[in-house]
């Protein structure tokens, strides 16, 4: 018999499929281990204002995954309640070069993994409150200026005006992404404090813009490669009350309800270690 | 028996004894053939022997009737195995929060192999074949979900590296259960495993493979000289390998022939749109001439659809524009008409090309 005849026989086959099975179940578990062995590269108190709840209660899936909220600074929008792919100030021409993009082939750009640095209530969080208080400052003193609307229309803007600066303070999320590169031991030597920054895999892509007659290369960070955190069992009853209850009004300033103390190992992949109301909180 | 080793190759050969024995029943009614009775008993004897061998071994279908119901069987062994993937998908999903990680991770380990372990077991005793293949089916259905799952649970980063473990799976299971199906999911799973690797090694990150199609021209190779091992007890493996490795040669072609961006190659866009039109026709009117000199009807029909695709897209970016669509549509009518004619003539020189030969 062949080594062909023997391994095509099905006895053979269904015993490499079992293997096939024991190997891989065997490899994801050990990688799960690897990660949650040795000190958590950051392990961060985050609140609802970073961690969000899925909007709808999805009655065919019982598990329940917080959808992490990042924001990253960007002076061309005047806007930095806006979550998501926008492209960071520092993720220039020059940044992209460093972390290994190739901008010499064609367009569009493929996207590609790197290790992102995430600061929670930092430098760009601060400097975001301020901009933010800057500009509540200047719209009101334009309202209050303009002498062509009415009193009613003019206390409205002044709370919308005050609205967006409260959003600012107590529901947007106080993450940003600050850094990127394709080592992460060097990120972590740079962002020491596991209690602040966390290092982790994400996706960025280049783009080409026409500004003012000129070639501009930026880049944009499209997703974190882990975007949402599952919650296991003996966390997940708060959550579960939560989602029971009715969803808030878009108009309603969301204080965060919850707080997520949140480790990632040393694969640089997140879990949690516990979840408190946040009217238990000090 | 010597020579059947499948399910279909014993078909084959029932078809073969019927159509036999309606023409010789022909050929006796106008007088042209007539057996003496030993021959005929003989004969009559022999088939009728070897179909219940066959029917006993293989569970042929002996007649029209019975091929029909086969028919139903098949398409019911088909639905029934998607609606039972989806079930155990929305099972779990139902449930899954409500234990703890620990009955997670046995949950999810154990499905596969008892499914397995069964399937396995069933494939001795079902000779008709249809439940375990619905069993296989479920089975990898279950291995998806323990990975995804998996990552799920425990916030793994996702990789390609998944889906070369689901492909070898579904390969296994598709060579242990003679199933097509099977063997089409696993091409499937390797040729976005290996086209993702392919983008991996340029830089890219393994989800947007689709944004360089030639990431899939690799595939389209290993499968071509994947198809030309002998398939002999595997009914119909050799014609799936070859219609996948020309969809993953002509569907990037087709793309890369009108998103010329799409290309690693460092030239000006349209002339890589130009150049990939060209090849498209080519490749497809060789693919149609190497089908019919090999007798390989996949590849004629396959040939046959992308050359018509490409000629039509060419239409279309020439005269949709401008031309009047009553006009347009009926320049691809007469299109169609001289393919006929084309088809026509290549099938009458075909046949005076057999008479010729011995």
């Amino acid at each position: 018999m062949t080594l062909r005849m023997f391994l095509l026989k099905p006895k053979v086959l269904f015993t490499l499929a079992f293997l096939i099975i024991i190997v891989s179940n065997t490899w994801l578990l050990i990688a799960a281990t690897l990660n949650r062995s040795g000190p958590p590269t950051a392990m961060l108190a985050l609140s609802e204002r970073e961690l969000s709840l899925p909007s709808a209660y999805n009655n065919e899936n019982s598990g329940l995954a917080l959808r992490i909220k990042w924001r990253v600074a960007n002076s061309q929008v005047n806007d930095y309640s806006y979550f998501g792919s926008y492209a960071p100030d520092w993720l220039d021409e020059a940044k992209l070069n460093d972390l290994d993009v190739d901008l010499t082939g064609k367009q569009p750009w493929p996207e590609q993994q790197v290790f992102l640095v995430l600061e929670l209530n930092g430098k760009q969080y601060q400097n975001t409150l301020t901009a933010a208080q800057q500009e509540f400052e200047q719209q009101v003193a334009l309202i209050q200026a303009d002498t062509s609307i009415k009193d009613g229309q003019k206390q409205r803007k002044l709370d919308e005006q005050r609205q967006q600066l409260t959003r600012q303070q107590h529901e947007y999320s106080r993450l940003f992404v600050i850094d990127a590169g394709l080592n992460p031991e060097h990120l972590l030597e740079l962002y020491n404090d596991p209690q602040q920054y966390i290092i982790t895999k994400g996706i960025i892509r280049a783009y080409q813009q026409n500004r003012k007659n000129k070639l501009y290369v930026y880049g944009q960070i499209s997703s974190l490669s882990v975007p949402a955190i599952n919650v296991p069992l003996e966390h997940n009853k708060l959550m579960k009350d939560l989602q029971a209850k009715p969803a808030r009004g878009w108009q309603e300033i969301k204080f965060p309800r919850y707080q997520v103390t949140v480790a990632y190992g040393q694969r640089f992949e997140p879990w949690i270690e516990q979840i408190q109301a946040a009217h238990k909180l000090n | 028996m010597l020579d059947i080793v499948s399910k279909e190759h014993a078909q084959q050969r029932v078809d073969q004894i019927n159509a036999f024995q309606d023409e010789l029943a022909l050929l006796e009614d106008i007088d042209i053939l007539c057996l003496s009775e030993p021959q005929k008993n003989a004969v009559n004897q022999h088939q009728k022997e070897l179909i219940k061998q066959l029917g006993q071994e293989f569970d042929v279908d002996v007649n029209l009737r019975e091929k029909h119901l086969s028919l139903g069987m098949r398409i019911a062994s088909f639905l029934g195995a998607l609606g039972l993937t989806a079930s155990v998908f929305f099972l779990f999903y139902q449930f899954w929060g409500n234990f703890s990680v620990a009955n997670q991770v046995i949950i999810l380990v154990t499905a596969p192999i008892v499914l397995l372990a069964v399937t396995g077991l069933l494939n001795y005793q079902d000779k008709t074949g249809y439940f375990v293949k619905l069993l296989a089916l479920v089975t990898i259905a279950c291995f998806v979900l323990n990975l995804v799952m998996l990552g799920h649970i425990f916030n793994i980063t996702p990789s390609a590296n998944a889906f070369l473990v689901w492909a070898l799976f579904s390969w296994l299971l598709a060579y242990a259960c003679n199933a097509r199906l099977l063997l089409s999911a696993a091409i499937i799973c390797f040729a976005f495993y290996l086209s993702a690797q392919i983008g991996a090694y340029s830089g890219m990150y393994w989800l947007s493979t689709g944004e360089r199609p030639e990431n899939f021209f690799l595939v389209s190779i290993v499968l071509f000289f994947l198809g030309r091992l002998n398939h002999h007890k595997y009914w119909g493996f050799t014609v799936i390998y070859r219609v996948f490795s020309l969809l993953l040669f002509f569907i990037p072609v087709l793309v890369l022939s009108h998103w010329g961006n799409g290309s690693y190659l460092p030239l000006d866009a349209q002339l890589i749109e130009g150049s990939y039109q060209i090849i498209g026709f080519v490749v497809a009117v060789v693919v149609m001439f190497y089908g019919i000199k090999r007798q390989h009807n996949d590849m004629v029909n396959t040939g046959n659809i992308f050359f018509t695709i490409f000629l039509y897209t060419k239409f279309f970016d020439w005269w949709w524009d401008w031309m009047p669509k009553y006009l347009f549509f009926l320049l691809v009518a007469l299109t169609a008409v001289l393919m006929l004619l084309i088809f026509k003539r290549l099938r009458i020189a075909n046949v005076e090309m057999s008479k010729v030969q011995p």
